[in-house]
């Protein structure tokens, strides 16, 4: 019986693995410019011998760096939503709610209106500053138990930032915040190589640091009482997994701008298709959060090739319905 | 005597050469750096917002436009579509750059004169194609009209026929100032309405510096409002501060019908006396455009309208003076 349970989710994992290498190579392949499979076995595992520069280019600049960017940046909303829905033990808590996405938009959106001559090169720095600003705001202010509190001061908070950042493009120079608009809807488009380093480099560290402690979940979702008889320490686990929760969330956004629903989803999925609290589901996490983001990239960039719809748009186009497939098969 | 003449000859075909392979190499200064352009550019992409414009009047027909805004065809309006000609370029996105469309369509090179682009997306465009950003030391997205249109030609070697083009508009401004005394010492204001609120541009916008050029005046106080920004906005009540010889409205005449509380709209004095034009969505654009093409356009056709209602209001008993002595 429980064989056959674990050979069954052992089914899912590999499934969900291959959907996610079949869409990082649908991406790869797929896009305005005309990219031959050839090319990109020749560019993964020859060096690029017998491709020409315009295609090498294509790929190495623009392809690649999409790509990866959004799957590492996929994975790391991913696992952030993981970790707060086990800590909250709400099934809807999604980075977005603790005022990561908010604090950064606020961030990147005062520094094009302030100094609007330096904000090309600060951005990332000033979204990560700002979303760790408004989480540790929401963190003191809600002290150190009840996660219902969290959530719900988070709420609030994330309002009166959400209320800022309007006022702030409604009056503030135009053009600075057009430019700051942009950023907002998403700028996975422009990734660069030390993005996808930095986003690469992040989620490892991330992954490790939450892999290492995965034993003290379950103890956590039954609740703090359950926790201490079993003998953890919660304040401690609790902070640690929040601040990777929070860390790896706040790191995505800086590069690649604020994507909400992909820290809702990616975790639902996994319940649906791994044991709960192994793991395996945070591995399935992780993959589902990263396909699920090159997957929306892929979309925005083919359905109405060659105009380019936003990737935080695809994200809810496709997240959505996903997510009500996902109940709908649950309740039956 | 022959050993001399070939010894010349050669030493003048070297000197040519030299001079030949010199001129064929083309340095440009923007914002990010430099560009150099190696061969005369055969397939120019235009990303700026406008850069379409100045291209057509140098003669140069892009492969790719950038289409900013106003459903026009091939995103050329009317007072380009001559220069246009028959070609039918492609549309490339306002908002989002497609770097892989643009790679696709091989250009030789890129004008993003207009575009405001980031230094990631001048990175990425340059791996494509020479790239030209704006001039430097400008603000990106108020570049100067004469300073783009020299700036855009040096890229092609046609700063001659640009400077040419220039001082044709200053020379016609002269002249219709001249011509136009009716004009001269007239208040004039370049109103619109934004986010449901009036608003009106300062005297160092292009626009108004359009009317002073012609002779009209821009009344201080809207320097004085705007504080260092190019325009200011305020609520409806306080119309009075557009109340000027001419109101020249960003929109069509419905639109600002309604927008305004018509019974308040009916007592203001510069829509009772008729002192309003509407530029409509074309004329608007050629103030948005600014270029060379777009200029004469609107000298072509707004001024007649302008001088008729600045001459109707004379006949009626309103203005006090309609003519300087």
């Amino acid at each position: 019986m429980i064989e056959a349970s674990v050979a069954k989710h052992w089914h899912y994992t590999v499934v969900i693995m291959l959907i996610t290498i079949l869409a990082i190579i649908a991406s790869l392949s797929l896009g305005s410019f005309p990219v031959s499979a050839s090319a990109i076995f020749n560019y993964w595992f020859d060096g690029g011998n017998g491709v020409d520069s315009a295609t090498m280019t294509v790929l190495s600049e623009f392809r690649v760096p999409r790509t990866f960017a959004a799957m590492f940046s996929g994975m790391l909303f991913g696992v952030s939503g993981l970790m707060l829905q086990t800590l909250t033990r709400n099934p809807l808590a999604d980075p977005s709610l603790i005022g990561i996405s908010q604090g950064a938009a606020l961030a990147v959106v005062l520094l094009s209106v302030a100094a609007p001559n330096v904000v090309a090169d600060f951005r990332a720095e000033a979204a990560l500053v700002g979303a760790l600003a408004v989480t540790v705001v929401i963190m003191s202010l809600s002290g150190k138990d009840t996660a219902m509190r969290f959530l719900l001061i988070g709420i609030g908070l994330t309002a009166f930032v959400s209320a800022i950042t309007a006022s702030l493009l409604a009056y503030g120079h135009i053009y600075a915040a057009e430019s700051a608009l942009t950023w907002l809807a998403g700028s996975l488009h422009t990734t660069t190589h030390e993005d996808v380093f930095i986003l690469g480099s992040a989620f490892l560290i991330i992954a490790i640091a939450t892999a290492i402690n995965w034993r003290s979940i379950v103890p956590i979702q039954l609740g703090k009482d359950v926790a201490i008889g079993l003998g953890l320490s919660t304040g401690f686990q609790s902070v640690y997994l929040l601040s990777c929760a929070v860390m790896s969330a706040a790191i995505a956004t800086a590069i690649v701008g604020p994507f909400g629903f992909v820290g809702l989803i990616a975790p639902h999925i996994a319940r649906r298709f791994s044991p709960p609290s192994s793991v395996n589901q945070l591995f399935i996490t992780m993959l589902s959060g990263g396909a699920l983001v090159v997957i929306a990239d892929s979309f925005g960039r083919l359905i109405f090739a060659p105009t380019q719809i936003a990737a935080g748009l695809n994200i809810a186009l496709i997240g959505a319905p996903t997510f009500a497939y996902l109940l709908l098969k649950k309740s039956n | 005597m022959l050993t001399r003449s070939i010894y010349v000859l050669v030493i003048s075909l070297l000197i040519l050469s030299h001079v030949a392979r010199a001129q064929s190499e083309i340095v440009i200064d923007h914002l990010f750096g430099e560009t150099i352009i190696s061969e005369s550019p055969k397939r120019v992409v235009s990303l700026g917002y406008s850069d379409q414009d100045n291209l057509l009047a140098l003669g140069i027909i892009p492969i790719a436009i950038r289409d900013w805004y106003g459903n026009q065809p091939y995103a050329v309006w009317p007072w380009a579509q001559s220069a246009l000609g028959s070609a039918k370029p492609v549309l490339l996105n306002a908002s989002l750059i497609n770097f892989e469309q643009i790679a696709a369509l091989e250009p030789d090179l890129i004008i993003a004169a207009s575009a405001g682009l980031t230094p990631v997306e001048y990175e990425k465009l340059s791996l494509i194609a020479p790239t030209i950003a704006s001039p430097p030391d400008v603000p990106p997205f108020s570049i100067p009209w004469d300073v783009k249109h020299r700036h855009i030609s040096e890229a092609f070697g046609l700063k001659k026929l640009a400077e040419q083009q220039i001082q044709d508009i200053v020379v016609k401004f002269k002249n219709i100032s001249r011509t136009h005394t009716e004009f001269q010492g007239k208040t004039a204001a370049v109103a619109f309405y934004y986010n449901r609120e009036p608003g009106v541009y300062a005297s160092t916008d292009i626009r108004s510096e359009f009317l002073s050029n012609l002779g009209f005046i821009i009344p201080a106080s809207f320097d004085e409002y705007s504080a260092g920004s190019f325009y200011f906005t305020f609520s409806e009540e306080r119309m009075d501060l557009i109340d000027v010889d001419l109101v020249i409205w960003l929109a069509t005449e419905s639109e600002i019908s309604a927008a305004i509380t018509p019974r308040f709209y009916a007592l203001l004095p510069f829509h009772r006396f008729g002192r309003e034009f509407f530029t409509g969505d074309i004329i608007g654009g050629a103030f948005s455009f600014f270029s060379p093409l777009s200029i004469h356009f609107l000298l072509d056709n707004l001024v007649p309208s302008v001088s008729e209602i600045i001459l109707k209001s004379c006949a009626s008993d309103e203005l006090q003076s309609c003519y300087n002595e």
